[in-house]
């Protein structure tokens, strides 16, 4: 185990070093000059000559290979700079953000894990019976409706008609269900739709055949056998998009005003804000490495063919 | 009967997992902005506004003067004129010294006085923390006396005294602990809690010297989708809400709570022709495009009349605008111009000259909404008389003007031509070779002299005829074809009271803004 978890955390750091270099380049390459956003505030009259005595000040006209090793060299400092626009450093603002996309996506799993354990159980327990057939139609709506709109649909109704819940508030969970089921709900119709499938597998073994001749009950069957093996895949995917999940929920922060990762940094993108973008990259590179450690390990409590070394059946 | 206890096995999971323990919390009756004021609750607004600042530090953000957290030393009304603000008076002593007296009994929000020395202070810092404040406003020495401080500038600069409307030159207490979450000013409302880009609460400064607010609390809340801000509107979660987009003005109009407040804004909407492109450097290429631009229907119809025609650069509001008529929409007119050029119909019917059909690239950008529907009725209308145009939506607009200059030939194009009611900031950044919004590479020798003169004229009307002469060159040369003044559109709900938007768009907050 202790081996299994030195050589991911080696793998981690190379996976690391290989985005760091991507994202520097493409952000390099991409059209956008930081020295616009730090002087062209509020309409002042800038020069040229104040433009370039500020990129040399900030050492923007050295090549860029020189300009990556200086922000490596300070990383292995532990020191990820300091952004451009707020002049904050960027440890500070990225874990400023770190709680509330935290309690965002923990809602929207929350929602997602809720409905898609739901509609999926119900599915493959009434297979082809009318609930299937509307736990697909489900599916594929949530699956084809764009957040942004979804989440429009949701505070006309629930903040303008019906007034119940509050369109743009800050704090306490009446706050994160709007946002939560806007999240959770397109989500949910992916993960609805392959627990089914697990499921469905999992009732054709040998083994719930061979519970339920022990007179074990459905729902035991389902809570203790089916759901641990269906359950595998679901965890794989979780673990995949668990980094977009941080980072892209930005459409849903946008729209409820919620001051998360996403939308921090695709504001530090639209403003070329480097070493935001780049503090952030890293983040999310070390969050992702990890997670999917975790799902590695729980597939060892899940599966117990895993644990123990055994395959096949 | 197994298979139905499964459902609700799962059926109560689904509710567990929602989070419906918290139900009571969900229903609970909603706080309306809209109900408070009545009975014992403080009489408060929610302002939404659509861009959030990065921090609340007065210095590099425009959002405290705004909410009516700090002051500058004098202000522009709503006829865009210099007045007294925590400057009860100044005097130009030399082309490069002023004298501000600052105004008796004011007090920060920690109740210590405002004078001389903390006036310095909170310069000395502002220009040591924001670059772009150092480059505008061109200190060399500040001293202080009493209730009196002096600036000296570097340079002969006679619109110092405008350029210290900016935001950023806000007077504040810079021993305060937490600039940028909590800053302490002098305006009629003070900070209590700040979370970036969400929201600040206010509550009324009770020591202000222009006569304590009237609402006790405020609420200012950031939202960058303009559908939601409008949502919120509709829903009370705002009682005033900036920039609502077209399609839903008709919404808010239609409510019976509701009003629209719509003023022309500082800013033109424009085309701007690339210099540096043989093509655009002939002034009778530029004419034939300009009337080919039907500035009515684009104010009435793209923009739902939400919009000022223009005529140049600045609001004929203003005193150095032009009472000149706009030019109209004339097709056969654009065409005889570009015959006058050389150009003749070729047998495809498209303008050529010298075996060179007359196709040009205009850039556009999605940021602001309208300007790519504007390129598109220019493409339709300038087809029309043969001339072809190949649209190009561009992502980052300066970059990319300044980057590929060479092959862009016009770009439609934004600016807040008075930001702080003097033009001079427009002809310094938009028209001098070297300035940093001329992509077009302008270069109009007239009107550089006419800059340099203007940089060192301090007498107003002076100033303002340079400006309309300046205008009157842009209207003969048409380096740029300006389209219309886009309004600030605002929604508002009906309980708020004594409150109408500026043009300026700075002082959003006020003392005098009250509640029924």
């Amino acid at each position: 185990m202790i081996q299994i978890i030195f050589a991911r955390l080696g793998q981690m750091v190379f996976v690391i070093f290989m985005l760091t270099i991507i994202t520097f380049s493409l952000m390099k390459l991409a059209p956008g000059d930081p020295i616009w956003t730090m002087l062209q505030v509020d309409e002042v009259i800038i020069t040229f000559e104040e433009k370039e005595s500020l990129r040399e000040e900030l050492l923007f006209d050295q090549p860029i290979l020189i300009q990556y090793g200086n922000w490596l060299k300070n990383i292995v400092r532990l020191d990820l700079g300091k952004s451009f626009v707020s002049q904050q450093p960027v440890t500070k603002e990225i874990g400023s953000r770190i709680m509330p996309t935290l309690f965002l996506t923990m809602g929207g799993l929350a929602v997602m894990m809720g409905i898609a354990l739901l509609l999926g159980s119900l599915a493959a327990i009434y297979q082809n019976r009318w609930i299937d057939h509307l736990s697909r139609l489900l599916a594929f709506a949530g699956a084809s409706v764009p957040t942004f709109w979804l989440g429009l649909i949701m505070i006309y109704l629930f903040s303008v008609k019906f007034a119940i819940l509050p369109a743009l508030e800050h704090g306490g969970i009446k706050s994160l269900i709007l946002p939560s089921f806007t999240l959770g709900l397109g989500l949910a119709a992916v993960y609805a739709r392959l627990l089914r499938a697990g499921l469905l597998e999992s009732y054709s073994q040998e083994y719930i055949r061979a519970a339920r001749a022990r007179g074990i009950g459905e729902w035991q069957i389902l809570r203790v056998h089916a759901l641990r093996s269906a359950l595998v895949p679901v965890i794989t995917m979780f673990g995949m998009s668990f980094g977009s999940l941080l980072g892209g929920s930005v459409v849903v922060e946008v729209l409820f005003s919620y001051p998360g990762l996403g939308k921090l940094v695709v504001d530090a993108v639209f403003k070329r804000d480097y070493p935001l973008i780049q503090g952030y990259v890293l983040f999310t590179g070390v969050v992702v490495v990890f997670v999917n450690l975790i799902v590695d390990l729980s597939y060892r409590f899940l599966d117990p063919r895993i644990r123990y070394g055994k395959g096949g059946h | 009967m197994k298979k139905y206890n499964l459902v609700l096995f799962f059926i109560a999971i689904f509710f567990i997992t929602m989070g419906c323990s918290k139900v009571s919390e969900v229903t609970e009756t909603k706080t309306k902005a809209s109900e408070e004021g009545t009975g014992t609750e403080p009489k408060s607004v929610t302002l939404l506004y659509s861009f959030a600042p990065g921090s609340l530090d007065p210095h590099t953000e425009s959002i405290t003067v705004r909410a009516g957290i700090t002051e500058t030393l004098v202000k522009i009304d709503e006829n865009l004129e210099i007045k007294p603000w925590l400057a009860e008076s100044w005097e130009q002593i030399d082309g490069k010294t002023w004298r501000f007296k600052v105004r008796e009994g004011v007090t920060f929000h920690d109740g210590l006085p405002v004078d001389g020395e903390a006036v310095k202070a909170s310069f000395e810092r502002a220009i040591e923390v924001s670059k772009a404040l150092q480059s505008l406003l061109k200190i060399e020495s500040i001293e202080a006396d009493g209730q009196q401080v002096t600036f000296k500038t570097t340079d002969e600069y006679p619109a110092f005294i405008s350029e210290l409307v900016h935001t950023n030159a806000s007077v504040i207490q810079v021993n305060a602990e937490n600039i940028e979450h909590a800053p302490i000013g002098t305006g009629p409302f003070k900070v209590t809690s700040y979370i970036q880009d969400v929201q600040i609460q206010l509550e009324r400064f009770e020591g202000y010297w222009d006569g304590v607010a009237k609402l006790e609390k405020a609420t200012v809340k950031f939202n960058s989708d303009g559908n939601v801000r409008s949502l919120s509107l509709q829903s009370k979660d705002a009682d005033i809400a900036y920039h609502i987009p077209t399609e839903s003005i008709e919404i808010i109009e239609k409510s019976d709570f509701l009003r629209i407040e719509s003023i022309p804004s500082l800013r033109a909407h424009f085309i701007l022709y690339n210099n540096n492109k043989a093509t655009m450097k002939d002034v009778k290429v530029r004419q034939a495009l300009d009337m080919l631009i039907n500035r009515p229907v684009i104010a009435k119809d793209l923009m739902n009349g939400h919009a000022t025609e223009a005529n140049g650069p600045f609001n004929k509001n203003l005193p150095f605008g032009s009472p000149k008529e706009i030019t109209a929409f004339d097709p056969d007119k654009a065409k005889a111009l570009l015959e006058e050029a050389g150009y003749h119909l070729n047998a495809k019917g498209l303008m050529e000259k010298d075996g060179q059909t007359l196709s040009l690239k205009l850039a556009t950008y999605q940021g602001r909404p309208e300007l790519p529907l504007m390129a598109q009725y220019l493409l339709a209308e300038a087809s029309l008389v043969g001339i072809e145009i190949d649209i190009v939506v561009v992502e980052n607009v300066d970059s990319y003007l300044f980057e590929n200059q060479d092959e862009w030939d016009m770009v439609t194009y934004s600016i807040l031509t008075t930001p702080r009611g003097d033009g001079g900031y427009f002809f310094n950044v938009a028209y001098l070779p070297a300035a940093s919004l001329n992509p077009g590479q302008i270069d109009n020798p007239e009107l550089t002299s006419l800059i340099e003169v203007l940089n060192t004229t301090s007498d107003q009307f002076t100033r303002n005829e340079l400006k309309s002469r300046g205008v009157e060159i842009i209207q003969e040369q048409v380096p740029q074809s300006f389209i219309v003044y886009p309004h600030i559109v605002v929604g508002v709900n009906e309980r708020v009271i004594n409150w109408k938007p500026g043009a300026e768009e700075y002082y959003l907050l006020t003392n005098t803004l009250d509640v029924k």
